[in-house]
């Protein structure tokens, strides 16, 4: 009988893990998102204090989420977005709106595929 | 490469705890599903170990759970026979008094050859000699003779033999097993009489077993190795 409780728990455990990932994933990439979505703006405006101001947020919410997303997600998604967010800066201080943007957008599109990965949809389980 | 060295010790901390939790039924023949979840749970693991790319959450989710199910499936076909037949099926009798059942045979996709193999592991050469043999769910075949071709015993024979008990370590390379005493009414004092009657120290035992009718057995260690 303990054995059947230890796997129970066990289940118990597995199924709070997953829920608790899933909700946490959802919630740090939205947050990187909208983020990013505010710092391809600006870049989009070429505003160039708020480029520079918006590229040290985007890696400031990154750094704080990184940690957490690293133990849910692919390292090999992460380490895409990783790299994408780290180029932020020097193209905000070279003054290179266009490849802002553009890195943000992609940076954007890789962190909505992983989001949509989480979803137990036919098209991930099968 | 501390990572992976990190992660290695971490899943094989993690695996050897799954099939403790199993318990020893993962350790002897395996039951179909058995096989499943030992095969899965050495594949499971081993994937993450090489690609340090794979957060290790996805190898802990599905360990516990395909452990849970492991034991909450194993604990319904204890109580109910049915779903015991369905996991693990029956056991089946290939040979009646001498005689293949070829039916069971073809549908267990056994050749002749394997059954006579096993008859040969079982020290039974020839086939007439078995009354009955039975395929177990883990795929073992058990055999009983008949009873012209079975061993003498004590029984057959009207003789009354002494239950001497198990032999059981006491002392293991000069160390006491103390937690061994109970199964052979051995207790520290009457382990030193024995030391002082033999004339012998703990330290130069290499083997000592004893029986709970007494019968006691001592292997000292070789001076020279």
């Amino acid at each position: 009988m303990k054995r059947v409780t230890t796997a129970v728990v066990f289940i118990l455990i597995a199924i709070a893990l997953c829920l608790t990932g899933y909700a946490v994933c959802l919630n740090k990439l939205n947050s990187i998102n909208e983020t990013l979505g505010k710092a391809a703006y600006v870049a989009k405006i070429e505003d160039e204090k708020a480029t520079i101001d918006a590229a040290k947020d985007v890696k400031g919410e990154w750094d704080k989420s990184s940690v957490l997303l690293f133990a849910l997600l692919l390292h090999t998604d992460m380490d895409e977005i990783d790299t994408k967010i780290n180029m932020l800066s020097f193209f905000a201080q070279n003054k290179d709106f266009e490849e802002f943007e553009k890195v943000c957008n992609e940076s954007i599109v890789i962190s909505n595929h992983l989001i949509d990965s989480q979803h137990a949809s036919f098209e991930n389980i099968f | 490469m501390p990572v992976q060295i990190i992660r290695a010790v971490i899943l094989y901390v993690a695996v050897v705890a799954c099939v403790r939790i199993m318990g020893k039924r993962q350790i002897g023949e395996l039951q179909p599903s058995e096989l499943v979840i030992t095969i899965l749970i050495s594949e499971i693991a081993a994937i993450p170990m090489q690609d340090p790319y794979i957060p290790l959450i996805n190898s802990f989710v599905p360990l516990l759970i395909l452990v849970s199910l492991e034991i909450i499936t194993s604990a319904i076909s204890i109580k109910s026979q049915k779903f015991r037949n369905i996991m693990q099926g029956n056991s089946l009798i290939i040979i009646r008094n001498g005689v293949l059942d070829q039916k069971q045979i073809k549908r267990l996709r056994l050749s002749v050859e394997d059954i006579l193999e096993a008859l040969r592991k079982k020290d039974v050469f020839n086939i007439e000699d078995v009354l009955y043999a039975i395929v177990e769910t883990d795929g073992t075949i058990s055999v009983m003779l008949k009873p012209e071709k079975q061993a003498v015993t004590a029984e057959m024979l009207n003789t009354n033999v002494e239950n001497k008990g198990i032999h059981i370590t006491i002392v293991d390379d000069g160390k006491v097993m103390k937690n061994q005493f109970q199964e052979c009414k051995m207790d520290l004092n009457k382990l030193n009489k024995i030391l002082d009657n033999n004339n012998i120290n703990i330290k130069e035992i290499l083997l000592m077993t004893a029986d709970s009718s007494g019968d006691i057995n001592i292997i000292k260690k070789e001076q020279d190795l």
